[in-house]
């Protein structure tokens, strides 16, 4: 208590240098690399850190000497994992988001219970997020459902937030509860942190989507330490820090401009844990494949950081992509705004911005996926913040006289997300129109894909994992999220072949597929970072990049499109940028907000 | 600088206005005699001047009895203090704006957490960092001094029976710290008796913008240039000064100043995050208009609120319609640019010591705070060369004004009622 | 509808349409005193008149709004409900002010719109019927 006390002292302290001298009021200690996606993050009673690795399928424990002491909880019983928590005695407690399911783990590593949430909540958990664990219960993100569960110690269901009058959740994706069962939630889609008292009541709310201290943008992981609310701010890529009346009393994190920047550099972090005496804290970060060790209380200069990025660095894409007739549109969920380019070029140029952050007509919330309709060459945008299907057109200019136009794109029309068959909202991870401008929609909460026609949702009632879809001239590709293959549909949903996965793919993470219009097929893998190619009758081609930051290596690949050109344009998103490949030939292009490449320019910059 | 450049430059200030700039020109002067503001009755009673200017000027309102508006507003200086930071009782976060031509503005404070002027004006009697005082004490005050009660009940109608110390302490207000004394007194008084007070403290402060609306010096030389334009007077034009007029087009034009300087007051009378940085370093802390509109929307003092003499004006209808982007995070007002020969330093924090550290700053947007590499802005370095700044800063200086009456500056006579000029030594 | 629309323009003409931010809309509006736009899509006509036009630098104005279906047929306050915003897309910012849109028989007021910077704005009409909003949008420069 008394280290505690000294922490939450000299974290004060550190307002008033931070206003005099700038400092971090926690200086960085260790960089934990290697890992797979590690998501969510905890401390375990004997001071050893615990991080899900959502790539793995998997839970790894890190040692005293930060040696990675995997696989603790073995692949094959969790999927896409997130969230963790441990107990003093060392019970774990998983969000075991893929599979919808919080999972219980003694201190040996053996799965002792599990809940889907329908028995105790009366409703399933979708996609929970984060579990947290006390004396006090347990409380539980069910992301999907847009609400946080406490159950007593004992499993009896005590309160949900959509009990709660004027509490309207948006993808809580964070969750901690203390000893007295006040429960702490960082409100990730309505960028704000809610803390809820032991009997379900609101006790206070604070923060909004922006940049400066004290706001945040999909705040998506926190902790609470004896009056201190640690809150992991994602897209800020920073840990604020608060005390319980939502007074900012200072942050740490220095935004890693470059990739793999490291040393105390934050690069979209997922998760915080802090541990029992509050001088450790571990900050997940699944886009770097990493996890730091911090020593809150312990202050220190930034790291250097120059503010201004590189050119050719100037925007955080998403892992959206989508490829119209001549253009290319992708998602910077950072300034909520879309950038299209023209492909009908050796050189794609950005000609145009559009989008404005926030809820209301023609506002962007949360892009989940772009979908140009080749009917009547619309884009479709499904925003699973503001739960609206947006229409927009857009201009392009001549290809001969490109120029920029900020009022490029017009919103037509926009609407609510239709609802699925239980009455809730569906929820959409990615789309696309096929060639008869029918929409196809996988929902990530039911693992289902829908489709669109006439305003009528119609389910295709699949058995597996769809994550990513490409709908082609007569084939609707789907990759699987568990194994790695890519199934082949016709328009009206039946299953025509399998294809895939790569001989040598040892744990499958699709990010995105692309049928060419020779009718081969190309799938992103952002686990490890590849580009698989195969032949129309399932044959593997060729793995067409490997892993890292030069020309033509990939870093957690998005989505893929093949542009007017017929170059294989993928979402290089661990690497801010965009990438081209042809068939037999590699890499060709890579372009951004900035500056471009090509092997001649390459060569040529390279001569002496 | 290239000789082309001069020349070029000898050119423009020399060659004929078009229609587009003289309209941008004319729209930065005009007649300023204090906009009427429905929401206080008052604002043009030459008594609740009269007591106003008293009340501005009195010290004590304050707790150790050595502050008074005057101490930051000093008239000797704009109206302002010449500090980056106010000193009252304590030492205030943000930098004395100037009150010539005060009430001309739109939103009062940098963070423009009041709507109305009245309402400023309350702010600093409760403020522990400038009176520390308390809404009781300084009502008890002008209920003992037969001069300021006699011109109150002139204005504004009896006060409350504050000698009835049983319902009305001696010393109590909403702002207190809570378990003090005077906090705990605040609560046990009646809403009705409460509400009496609120009034009459609201009185207080209309009677000070009355005399704040006074507060409008004689037009500058660059007023005197717009008129001559407009009554196409060249000889009267050519009396301006040729660098300032090339700093004129400059600012209407390629300097981009107009974007937020323009008006009477060449300033938009709105917020913007001008990426200045702050005085302590590192990234800002201070929220400014984000915290501002809060501020202002729980204030009863508002314009909408049950003590304006027009709730219903347009000023009450814009504060209940603000909408409260976080874009507005650390935006302040923008500043009035008349009369800065006399209201140095400058910005929020008073950060910069000169207007030419002001050009210097949007000249080259070196320290600008910038968040990350995604924040987006509006502002683009100047890039002008030497000669072109001093052009801005010589058109700049031309909007500083001749001084106001002396009487304006000083603590009136001690006759209640009579007209202060006729009172003052 | 045609004739219609002409009772309107008749009647526009009569009326004063110098506004004030708090006066309600007076009565219909009709070409050539109001403007047109088509929504983005092509399926509604939205019918405005600012007031007082032009559209003033840093002050408040209004708009009455009338809206008619590609068919020519006239969307009353009952059938649909109308937002007006305004923004300036190369600053990133909208205006400081949420309007208020206040409803007639036959149309809607837009009131407390303040653009408070000279550029280049565009007004954006959202029309909802039925579930979904279209928009209409203009381009409008303040100096």
């Amino acid at each position: 208590m008394i280290i505690i006390h000294c922490l939450i002292l000299s974290l004060t302290a550190q307002v008033g240098n931070a206003q005099g001298n700038q400092t971090h009021p926690a200086a960085w200690d260790k960089t934990i690399a290697q890992l797979e996606a590690p998501s969510g993050a905890a401390f375990l009673p004997d001071g050893r850190a615990i991080l899900t690795e959502r790539h793995r399928h998997a839970v790894s424990i890190v040692n005293a000497n930060d040696n990675i002491s995997r696989p603790w909880i073995e692949p094959g019983i969790l999927h896409q994992p997130h969230g963790i928590d441990a107990n003093e005695v060392g019970v774990i407690v998983v969000a075991d988001s893929g599979n919808h399911l919080v999972r219980f783990f003694n201190p040996k590593g053996e799965l002792v219970h599990t809940v889907d949430g329908h028995e105790l909540s009366g409703r399933r958990f979708r996609t929970p997020m984060d579990v947290a664990i006390s004396n006090s219960g347990l409380a539980v993100a069910d992301t999907g459902n847009n609400r946080v569960v406490v159950f007593n110690r004992n499993g009896t269901f005590r309160w949900s937030t959509d009990e709660i009058a004027d509490l309207e959740l948006n993808s809580p994706e964070g969750v901690d509860i203390d000893e007295s069962g006040n429960v702490f939630i960082a409100d990730t889609g309505n960028h704000r942190v809610v803390i809820i008292d032991e009997n379900g009541k609101t006790k206070r709310t604070w923060g909004d989507w922006g940049r400066f201290p004290g706001l945040f943008a999909e705040p998506s992981g926190i902790e609470h330490r004896q009056g201190v609310v640690y809150v992991a701010d994602r897209l800020n890529h920073r840990v604020q820090i608060f005390d319980t009346d939502g007074e900012l009393i200072s942050w740490w994190g220095m935004h890693a401009v470059v990739p793999r920047q490291g040393e105390g550099h934050i690069h979209y972090p997922s998760d915080v844990a802090i541990n029992a005496s509050g001088d450790r804290s571990l900050v997940s970060e699944p886009f770097e494949r990493r996890a730091q060790t911090f020593q809150p209380g312990t202050p220190s200069r930034p790291p250097r950081s120059n503010t201004r990025a590189p050119r050719g660095l100037q925007s955080h894409f998403g892992s959206q992509l989508e490829s119209g007739p001549r253009g290319l549109v992708t998602w910077e969920p950072e300034v909520r705004s879309l950038p299209v380019f023209i492909t009908d070029r050796e050189i794609p140029i950005h000609v145009a911005t559009f989008g404005t952050p926030g809820a209301g007509p023609g506002r962007i919330g949360k892009v989940a996926d772009i979908s140009w309709n080749p009917v009547d060459d619309v884009l479709t945008i499904l925003d699973t913040q503001n739960h609206t299907i947006q229409n927009w057109k857009v201009a392009l200019p001549p290809s001969e006289k490109p120029s920029f136009n900020l009022d490029a794109a017009v919103l037509l029309r926009s609407s609510s997300l239709p609802r699925i068959e239980d009455g809730s909202l569906l929820h959409p991870i990615a789309a696309d129109y096929d060639d008869e401008g029918t929409l196809h929609v996988i929902d990530g909460h039911c693992d289902e894909i829908y489709s669109i026609r006439n305003g009528e949702l119609i389910p295709w009632n699949i058995d597996f994992d769809p994550v990513a879809i490409d709908a082609g001239k007569a084939t609707i590709a789907v990759a699987d999220g568990r194994t790695g293959q890519a199934h082949l549909f016709t328009n009206q949903g039946q299953l025509k072949a399998s294809i895939g996965p790569a001989p040598d793919l040892s744990s499958p993470n699709p990010g995105g597929i692309v049928i060419l219009r020779d009718g081969s097929l190309v799938i992103s893998d952002s686990g490890s970072d590849r580009l698989d190619h195969f032949a129309e009758d399932g044959r593997h081609l060729e793995t067409m990049s490997s892993s890292g930051g030069d020309h033509g290596q990939i870093w957690i690949p998005g989505e893929i499109a093949e542009d007017a050109n017929g170059r294989i344009i993928v979402l290089d998103q661990g690497n801010h940028r965009m990438q081209g490949f042809e068939p037999n030939t590699g890499w060709v292009l890579t372009f951004g907000l900035g500056r471009s490449m090509t092997p001649d320019r390459l060569k040529r910059s390279q001569q002496p | 600088m290239p000789v082309t450049v001069v020349i070029l430059s000898c050119l423009l200030a020399a060659s004929p206005l078009t229609d587009t700039q003289k309209r941008r020109i004319a729209g930065l002067s005009g007649a300023m005699q204090g906009t009427p503001d429905p929401t206080n009755e008052a604002w043009n009673d030459p008594t609740a001047a009269l007591l106003g200017q008293r009340l501005f000027f009195d010290t004590g309102f304050s707790l150790n009895n050595q502050v008074s508006c005057a101490t930051c507003h000093d008239p000797a200086m704009g109206f302002a203090d010449g500090k980056p930071l106010p000193t009252g009782l304590a030492k205030g976060s943000r930098h004395t704006p100037s009150l010539l031509n005060v009430a001309e503005h739109r939103w009062f404070f940098w963070d423009g957490r009041a709507d109305t002027l009245w309402s400023q004006a309350l702010h600093p009697f409760e403020r522990a960092e400038e009176f520390g005082s308390n809404r009781m004490a300084v009502l008890n005050r002008v209920h003992d001094d037969p001069i300021l009660r006699t011109e109150y009940e002139t204005v504004f109608g009896p006060l409350p029976p504050l000698d009835d110390h049983s319902r009305f302490p001696e010393n109590a207000g909403p702002h207190a710290p809570s378990g003090s004394r005077e906090h705990d007194a605040w609560q046990m008084m009646t809403p009705a008796d409460q509400q009496a007070c609120d009034r009459a403290f609201s009185n207080l402060g209309k009677a000070i913008a009355a005399y704040e609306h006074r507060l409008v010096p004689p037009p500058s030389s660059f007023d005197l240039f717009v008129t001559a334009m407009l009554a196409d007077d060249h000889k009267a034009m050519a009396a301006y000064p040729d660098d300032a007029r090339r700093g004129l087009l400059m600012f209407i034009d390629e300097a981009g100043c107009r974007q937020c300087h323009y008006g009477q007051l060449l300033s938009d009378l709105e917020f913007h995050n001008t990426g200045v940085p702050p005085s302590h370093g590192g990234l800002p802390r201070d929220a400014g208009r984000w915290e501002g509109i809060k501020l202002l929307q729980a204030n009863p003092f508002r314009a909408s609120g049950e003590f304006s003499d027009d709730p219903e004006s347009i000023r009450a209808l814009s504060t209940d319609s603000l909408a409260r982007n976080s874009e507005l995070w650390g935006a302040f007002r923008t500043p009035s640019l008349r009369n800065l020969n006399q209201t140095a330093p400058y910005m929020h924090q008073g950060q910069f010591k000169s207007i030419r550290e002001v050009l210097d700053f949007y000249n080259t947007l070196d320290t600008m705070v910038v968040l990350d590499h995604h924040q987006e802005t509006v502002l683009k370095p100047l890039g002008l060369t030497e000669t072109q700044l001093e052009d801005l800063e010589s058109f700049l200086m031309t909007l500083s004004s001749p001084k106001l009456p002396a009487e304006l500056g000083r603590k009136p006579g001690s006759s209640p009622g009579i007209d202060q000029i006729e009172t003052v030594d | 509808m045609k004739h219609i629309v002409l009772s309107l323009f008749a009647l526009c003409c009569l009326l004063n349409f110098g506004g004030c931010y708090n006066s309600g809309m007076k009565t219909l509006v009709a070409p050539p005193v109001a403007r047109t736009l088509a929504s983005n899509d092509g399926q509604y006509t939205f019918y405005w008149v600012p007031r007082p036009d032009p559209i003033p630098l840093n002050r408040f104005f209004a708009i009455d709004v009338q809206v008619m279906d590609i068919a020519g047929n006239l969307i009353t306050p009952e059938q649909a409900k109308l937002t007006v915003d305004a923004g300036m897309p190369q600053h990133g910012h909208g205006m400081n002010h949420v309007p208020r849109v206040k409803t007639s028989k036959d149309g809607w007021t837009a009131e407390g719109l303040l653009m408070h910077m000279p550029g280049d704005w565009q007004i954006y009409f959202d029309l909802e019927i039925d579930g979904v909003s279209y928009r209409g949008q203009t381009p409008m420069n303040i100096d």
